[in-house]
């Protein structure tokens, strides 16, 4: 019985890992986490197409804040790459980073793009998808100074 | 009858969720997609973007796929990004779960072809089925069938 239970542990953890998105926290504001991300994304090769201020956009409407940005980030290669890999990757593209106001700390994930590989299993999709998730997890690293 | 000890119902109970979470996830398609026959990017992007004035969306934003990744001006003509968004569905949402930020603000993808554009939508309820939150589902699906509204009316 306690072998099952182990395996069933085993299993349990395993897949919880394999679902999670990546992300990184620090215990900095919002602005600061944007600035030291952008300076991330740059060292990679990436660069920030666009800041969607959701906080923003519903706070002038009347609605809470949530405390929610979302960074766009791309290199020019990607979208060529996606196009003769596969275009239906193009739906993921730029790459998203979510900033999550958490008291004192941000809390920044990336999409999880490991569905996209369990979806598209071909190794050519795969292949490009482990770039890009490599790439997002050296960027996160260098956010939270790993 | 054998009567196992509490921990171990408790561990069976968990690893039957898990088990049934991505079996749900995978009912569902990753994208959607439709073909607006015998139309260039243009008329498909304005025509998308009156429809979603339709459906109670705000357009928020279009954009070539790798605008300000290449000098303006040299962005690719045949990839185009539409975002537009709900703004009571996406605070009611992200008040439920900040992680409904993946999926959002809404948006399509446009392809050009040589005889029409390809318009392409991540399916919502397939990305919130693995966030494991059962009270998103109700928000998700309904983003999900305006999608499916959108790019109904789209098509015709």
């Amino acid at each position: 019985m306690t072998k099952l239970a182990c395996a069933l542990l085993v299993l349990f953890g395993g897949s919880l890992a394999h679902a999670a998105p990546l992300t990184a926290i620090r215990t900095m504001d919002l602005q600061a986490a944007i600035d030291q991300l952008t300076g991330a994304a740059q060292n990679s090769g990436y660069q920030v197409v666009k800041v969607q201020p959701i906080d923003q956009a519903l706070v002038k409407r009347g609605y809470p804040d949530p405390g929610v940005r979302i960074l766009f980030i791309g290199e020019s290669s990607t979208m060529d790459q996606a196009i003769k890999v596969n275009p239906k990757l193009l739906s993921v593209l730029p790459l998203r980073l979510t900033l999550i106001v958490e008291g004192k700390q941000t809390l920044v994930s990336s999409d999880d793009l490991e569905m996209w590989k369990e979806m598209f299993p071909d190794p050519e999709t795969a292949r490009l998808v482990d770039t890009w998730q490599r790439d997002l997890k050296i960027i996160l690293g260098d956010f939270s100074g790993r | 009858m054998t009567i196992y000890p509490r921990w171990l119902m408790v561990l069976f109970f968990w690893f039957g969720l898990l088990l049934a979470t991505p079996a749900t996830a995978q009912n569902e398609e990753p994208l959607f997609s439709v073909f607006l026959s015998g139309k260039n990017i243009e008329q498909a992007s304005e025509l998308l973007i009156q429809v979603i004035g339709n459906h109670n969306y705000t357009f928020v934003r279009q954009q070539s796929i790798d605008s300000r990744l290449v000098p303006a001006g040299l962005e690719a003509k045949s990839v185009r990004i539409i975002y537009f968004c709900n703004f009571d569905l996406m605070s009611r949402a992200l008040a439920l779960d900040t992680r409904t930020a993946e999926f959002l603000p809404c948006r399509f993808t446009l392809l050009e072809t040589g005889n029409g554009v390809a318009l392409m939508a991540v399916n919502p309820v397939w990305v919130s089925n693995r966030l494991g939150n059962h009270r998103l589902h109700e928000y998700c699906e309904k983003v999900k069938q305006d999608y499916l509204e959108i790019m109904k009316e789209a098509a015709l």
